[in-house]
């Protein structure tokens, strides 16, 4: 009853125009008033802030800097000049970049949305500066920063390995399998769009001379995700402290080797950034409060125990959890998501013979999708953010991406090798 | 849509101070965390206060953020449906009920923010003992730039007719 | 039927949802069904923090919770965390339920907004690190994640580490990543947040004493009859032992568990490391003030003497 109740305030909330973050505190308020719940205002309010509190979300404000940085500069110019030379020859190369980046930041990051918002932030504008659609471009961005979350590190595999005691690092390795065939997939939605809608059609031929020269004029700007990964991987740095190397080192490309850059433009930057990033912020702070009283009430728990009556086995219980996780992940974000279903799902999964390390992966898939699917979409939100154009409008263009994401997401949860081969490799 | 440029000058003056406080607070976190990262790097130590006043800084940049954004009409919100679907004077009335209870919204975060930070203000953080409610403070206070900005901002919707989404920009000048 | 809402941020499988499964089923047995817990595991509902905050707030009933989460409301509870203050689980549970010192801090937190119940176990805080730890030396060369606690981190200065301050939920990612070289613990935590396979070196230092601290809000406390407080109380207590046998009883187990997955599991000569903190008792002073750490250190010395090692 109350579980209607709010799938429709929040839904009619969000469509008559009200802004994100209000609709969702409206959704989490009404029912409390409506059905006399008794849970205190101030106790739930505490979670807008504690929302907002987590000291990794610094990646958010940091990376949209950085990114801001690299673009306002004519950097961008030079990577697509460059792009555009070693991809050319394919259609929809540009897309492809955007996702091969993304799998290569998604080697570093465990989340999703610094993953969007670093790529995001230097790509869509110069996406559509090549004559791609803007919502398309952005759609593509919030799809495959997901990648981010399925190629480990992962953050909800993380929290996945500890709930249900699993091993963590095998989680990651089956990650690995998963995490290229979504990058493969929509690589190939690149190359599908680029073809027929003309706006990356491919076949450009390029002299070595011109592929040397473009290299040298970006080298400096490519030398940024190498900077950030080896800074990394050699355990100098943490992902968040190494969003913050990225501004740094973009400043004193774009002002001292570039010079396109001026410092008096700085504060502006600045204020842009945050702005931006606290527009994204307080809609995660807001779910957190609406995530809270879904909590408290147990929703996802009658979902599960509604759709488990037409259980029966494996097959059919892996779609159900298909179809729950889908379900969930359209109003929850990845962790709560998995915080809430984990408990119920894995002793059914042990239950049905599903290994609990393929569950990790089918459920960190299932969420992944989540996050790119509209009302509620963290990596959709910065994307709809960065590039100006509104959610639905983004979502409508995203219809292959869609089916990438379900093709690949049938693959994973059916061929249990996709995810197991690697894990069975090193184990 | 941006309301900055109808403000009158005192809420204008107001908006430059929010952004002021943005770009300070943006620029000390860039620093902080690069200072941080960079010393125990190179230097070899860790400052153990660090990660309290980034989440400090980070909390009330967010909520200051929030007013700054709604003063440049920039939050987000899915505007398609209502503009297909309603015609202009029924648009004009939608608009002020949203405005009204996000009013109300607000004012309920304000009150209950105020509250919340008194609770927690005999609490104190672990390595450099500031009061936590001082941190959670960031919420009403920024809740409080945000309705007054909010008001201005439905007293020019009562008066000037809705724009449509398509014909102006949301104010992310950087976007 | 009233609904009393209980959080703690340990798993599913682990003890803390044992213990407090028996807590709920005892609260309804003594108050004949007129209360009813529900449980929220694995932090879904707060994090340490945010939970104890929620207690004062209104918006839960029970957490189980470090006392270091409790200290950032009354700091000398800090003054437990100092090192090798006990050296067995029948010293500290002693500790926790007849330090006359510590019984009076407790009676304090009433009006910040919460009551402890009991004392359930956590264990004795040791290293996990990715090269081995036989000795303070050992530990010059090492960066040590320590949670944002002054007591933790001074220790582990005293002893040689380079401290890195972050959340729990940074570490195992930040060992992998060679950030950090290690981490501290109880063993229980170190198996169920798998330390062990980023850093698979376990040395047993058994350097702190941590139980959890049972707590409820206090308008709830003050909400029910003298009855039914009572019976609360009973099950606390008895929750409380069950708590204690089972995690004492456990560590063999999960330490051997470990041994299996490939870690390495020793015990160094305490004595360096004892001496190496001794200049932590002096800090605690300056901060804290001679006189609470002078009775906690009193009734600690006399527990000691009282319930002797058994080794
Ligand atoms: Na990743
Ligand atoms: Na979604």
């Amino acid at each position: 009853m109350i579980l209607i109740f709010v799938v429709a305030v929040f839904l009619t909330s969000v469509f008559i125009g009200i802004p994100l973050v209000w609709a969702i505190l409206l959704t989490a308020v009404l029912p409390i008033i409506v059905f006399d719940l008794g849970y205190p205002l101030q106790a739930l309010f505490l979670n807008f802030i504690g929302g907002v509190e987590p000291n990794h979300f610094l990646a958010i404000p940091l990376f949209i800097v950085a990114g801001e940085m690299m673009s306002r500069g004519g950097v961008g110019l030079r990577i697509i000049g460059f792009a555009r030379a070693a991809f050319g020859f394919m259609a929809g190369g540009l897309g492809m970049v955007v996702v091969g980046a993304s799998m290569i930041f998604g080697g570093i990051s465990g989340s999703a949305i610094a993953d969007s918002a670093a790529i995001g932030s230097v790509m869509i504008k110069n996406m559509s500066r090549e004559g791609y659609n803007t919502a398309f471009a952005a759609g593509l961005v919030a799809a495959a920063g997901t990648i981010g979350i399925i190629i480990p590190p992962s953050i909800p595999m993380l929290i996945y390995g500890f709930v249900g005691n699993v091993s963590v690092a095998d989680l990651f390795l089956g990650g690995m399998i998963p995490g290229v065939l979504f990058g493969a997939l929509f690589m190939a939605v690149c190359y599908y769009v680029g073809k027929t809608t003309n706006c990356d059609p491919g076949g450009r031929t390029t002299t070595l001379k011109e592929l040397t020269s473009s290299f040298i004029g970006t080298a400096p700007a490519l030398f940024m995700p190498i900077l950030i990964l080896g800074g990394i991987f050699t355990g100098w740095v943490t992902p968040t402290e190494a969003a913050a190397l990225a501004v740094v080192y973009g400043l004193f490309v774009t002002t001292v080797v570039y010079r396109d850059f001026k410092i008096r433009d700085l504060p502006r930057l600045l204020i842009d950034s945050f702005v931006t990033s606290s527009v994204v912020m307080v809609v995660i702070g807001a779910t957190t409060v609406l995530g809270w009283l879904i909590t408290l009430e147990q929703m996802p728990q009658i979902l599960v125990a509604f759709v488990q009556e037409f259980s029966s086995g494996p097959w059919m219980f892996l779609l159900l959890v298909n179809i729950v996780l889908l379900i969930l992940g359209l109003v929850l974000d990845p962790v709560p998501a998995i915080l809430l279903t984990a408990p119920l799902f894995l002793p059914t999964a042990k239950a049905f013979g599903v290994d609990p390390v393929h569950l990790g992966v089918i459920m960190t898939c299932n969420v992944a999708v989540g996050l790119f699917t509209p009302p509620v979409g963290a990596t959709l939100y910065v994307a709809s953010r960065i590039s100006g154009v509104g959610v639905l409008s983004i979502a409508r263009k995203m219809a292959h991406l869609y089916i990438a994401a379900i093709i690949a997401l049938l693959a994973v949860t059916y061929i249990p090798a996709v995810s197991m081969s690697m894990v069975h490799l090193f184990r | 849509m941006d309301y900055r440029e109808h403000y009158p000058a005192v809420l204008r003056w107001l908006s430059h101070m929010v952004d002021f406080c943005l770009a300070l607070g943006g620029f000390a976190i860039v620093t902080l965390v690069f200072c941080n990262a960079s010393l125990r790097g190179f230097a070899g130590f860790d400052l153990a206060w660090s990660l309290e006043v980034t989440s400090f800084l980070l909390l009330w940049s967010t909520f200051f953020g929030c007013a700054a954004a709604i003063a440049r009409g920039a939050h987000m919100r899915v505007t398609e449906i209502v503009e297909k679907l309603v015609p202009m004077l029924g648009q004009r009335i939608l608009s002020i009920a949203i405005d009204v209870v996000i009013a109300i919204l607000l004012i309920s975060l304000i009150y209950t923010g105020y509250n919340i930070s008194v609770h927690t203000w005999a609490q104190k953080t672990t390595v450099l003992y500031w009061p936590v409610g001082l941190l959670y403070a960031s919420m009403p206070a920024g809740m409080a730039l945000t309705l007054i900005f909010h008001l201005f901002n439905m007293v020019f919707d009562i008066r000037n007719p809705v724009v449509p989404h398509a014909s102006h920009s949301d104010g992310g000048e950087a976007f | 039927v009233e609904t009393l809402r209980f959080s703690h941020t340990d798993n599913p499988g682990g003890s803390r949802q044992a213990a407090a499964e028996l807590f709920a089923e005892k609260v309804a047995e003594y108050t004949d069904g007129r209360y009813e817990v529900q449980i929220f595991p694995s932090g879904q509902l707060a994090n340490d923090p945010k939970a104890i905050e929620l207690l004062q707030l209104g918006g839960l009933d029970f957490t189980v919770s470090a006392t270091g989460s409790y200290a950032t409301h009354m700091p000398t509870l800090n003054l437990t965390a100092m090192p090798f203050l006990v050296d067995t689980y029948e010293q500290g549970w002693e500790l926790y339920d007849n330090s006359e010192w510590l019984q009076g801090e407790f009676a304090k937190l009433p009006e910040k907004g919460f009551r402890v119940l009991s004392t359930w176990e956590a264990g004795f805080r040791s290293f996990t690190t990715n090269e081995p730890l036989a000795s303070p030396t050992d530990a010059e060369s090492m960066k040590m994640r320590v949670f944002p606690n002054d007591m933790i981190r001074w220790s582990m200065e005293a002893i040689g580490f380079q401290t890195v301050v972050m959340p729990i939920t940074d570490v195992y990612l930040s060992i992998q990543q060679g950030i950090v070289n290690g981490q501290e613990n109880p063993v229980d935590t170190i198996k169920s947040l798998r330390f062990y396979e980023v850093a698979p070196n376990i040395t047993l230092t058994r350097h702190v004493y941590s139980p959890l601290p049972l707590t409820i809000a206090e308008k709830t406390w003050q909400s029910f009859s003298d009855e039914d407080k009572e019976a609360v109380l009973k099950a606390a207590a008895e929750s409380a032992t069950f708590s204690r046998n089972l995690v004492k009883s456990s560590v063999e187990s999960q330490l051997a568990e470990m041994t299996e997955e490939g870690a390495t599991v020793s015990v160094p000569e305490i004595g360096p490391f004892r001496d190496a903190v001794q200049s932590v008792y002096s800090k605690a002073k300056d901060v804290y003030g001679d006189e609470a750490v002078d009775k906690i250190l009193a009734d600690a010395a006399a527990i000691r003497e009282a319930l002797p090692a058994q080794n």
